[in-house]
């Protein structure tokens, strides 16, 4: 870790709130990815401490632990900004940039550092905080295929596209759950989200998700991996409502997986 | 959820193989009819008469969960589903003498709950009632009373099996032998 980052005041979080120290990257991305420097993600949540580092990755995005003061704070400061979470085994980080470009790059940046060392992650939640946002595809697939001991993997709030998903269907396996969570899933997304649950693969939850429910009936029969379904439906619209029920109880007599199933009505 | 869709989404259900956990959350508006309410109850538990797996319809909301047709009917019918993996469970055990122990501390936790007793005893008959001369004998000499012998009649009618002490009187209907 020595000579990777030293102390800067970029920000000026110190005056701004006192204590939240900042760092920057003295090396280029490329040398800090280099397998010679063995730096991983489990060394970049350790460097930021228990709560309150900011750690600048690219000279546009940085990383702070989610669930620490700095976060928080910062949170606060740049509340128009891009962030993605990150939850590695419980270890969560945020990056965080102004906008999706320059997020997608430090995203690049951490999903290659957890890439190094991923062969005991167990859980990954990756959750995007304010707007949406398209991952490599590539990227998302390697990351994934390489962790192999992977049991849980979660994405909340991103919408990805149906490469993703299609993505989602070929690392499926017996005893990885995959949960959609507060996703917006639309347009060909859906279309290729049902083609995906039509081969009994993909996800094995999804909560809360926006999705026209009538085109995700298709996606349910006959299927039985998909164990939990979450849907909330907005009561302002009732025709679309009456018309994305009758499609899912129509899916219900052939599915053959469900275990829980939540009907609600939000107010609208 | 307008009625004529909440019956469709019962009806769907009534087969389902898996499903265990049903949430029903704000599926109505704030003023439900009398009648409206029973003919949806009415639906969940025509629902419940079939489906073997659900064992937990959650967030209905107290006019729906208070109703005495839900409680006298439709609850049984999910305690029944919920008890259903522990019946067979018991049923596999081996060595029969095994079977017998395992089954003896289930009858004790279950003797307060008399559909939850009689379940495990219906689906235990062979352990519980072994076709010995002696036990024969015993259980000949036992008063029966009317209550009891009914049971018995009942479980000898659905082949040793069970069938949940729901309200019929309400339903109308008879109720469907089970497992």
């Amino acid at each position: 870790m020595e000579g990777l980052f030293s102390p800067c005041t970029r920000y000026g979080l110190q005056e701004f709130r006192g204590a939240l120290p900042e760092l920057k990257l003295d090396v280029s991305t490329k040398k800090l990815l280099s397998a010679k420097r063995a730096f991983t993600y489990a060394d970049l949540y350790a460097m930021l401490g228990t709560e309150d580092t900011a750690a600048w990755l690219t000279p546009q995005g940085y990383v702070v632990r989610a669930d620490g003061r700095a976060s928080s704070t910062l949170c606060y400061l740049h509340s128009n900004y891009y962030r993605l979470r990150f939850s590695v085994d419980g270890q969560q980080i945020s990056a965080v940039a102004r906008s999706s470009e320059l997020l997608a790059e430090i995203v690049d940046v951490v999903s290659r550092l957890l890439i190094a060392d991923v062969s005991e992650v167990y859980e990954l939640v990756l959750k995007f905080v304010s707007n949406e946002l398209f991952f490599n595809a590539a990227i998302f697939a390697h990351l994934v295929r390489q962790c192999q001991s992977l049991k849980a993997l979660t994405l909340d709030s991103i919408s990805i596209d149906e490469e993703h998903y299609r993505v989602l269907g070929n690392i499926s396996k017996a005893g990885l759950e995959i949960e959609l969570k507060n996703c917006r899933i639309v347009g060909a997304p859906a279309e290729a989200l049902v083609e995906v649950l039509g081969r009994n693969q993909g996800p094995t939850k999804l909560d809360c998700c926006y999705i026209d429910y009538s085109v995700l009936a298709n996606g349910l029969r006959g299927n039985s991996r998909l164990k939990s379904l979450e849907k909330r439906h907005n009561s302002g619209n009732a025709r679309t409502v009456e018309r994305e029920f009758l499609g899912i109880a129509g899916a219900l007599k052939d599915n053959k997986g469900l275990v829980d199933l939540t009907f609600g009505m939000t107010l609208g | 959820m307008s009625d004529e869709t909440w019956y469709v989404v019962c009806d769907s259900l009534k087969t389902h193989p898996t499903l265990q956990v049903l949430k029903l959350e704000r599926m109505h508006s704030f003023l439900l009819a009398l009648a409206v309410l029973k003919s949806r109850v009415q639906a969940l538990v025509d629902m419940m008469k079939v489906n073997m797996s659900i064992h937990a319809i959650l967030r209905l909301g107290d006019c729906y969960s208070e109703h005495e047709l839900f409680r006298k009917s439709v609850i049984p019918y999910l305690e029944t589903n919920r008890l259903r993996p522990r019946v067979h469970a018991i049923q596999k055990a081996r060595p029969i003498a095994y079977r017998a122990k395992v089954l003896g501390r289930a009858l004790l936790a279950a003797r307060t709950d008399a559909n939850r007793f009689w379940m495990l005893l219906s689906g235990n008959v062979e352990v519980a009632f072994p076709p010995t001369t002696a036990t024969t004998t015993a259980a000949v000499s036992l008063p029966i009373t009317p209550t009891a012998n009914a049971y018995v009649s009942t479980a000898a009618a659905n082949g040793g099996t069970y069938a949940p002490n729901v309200d019929t009187s309400t339903i109308g209907q008879k109720r469907k032998a089970r497992l």
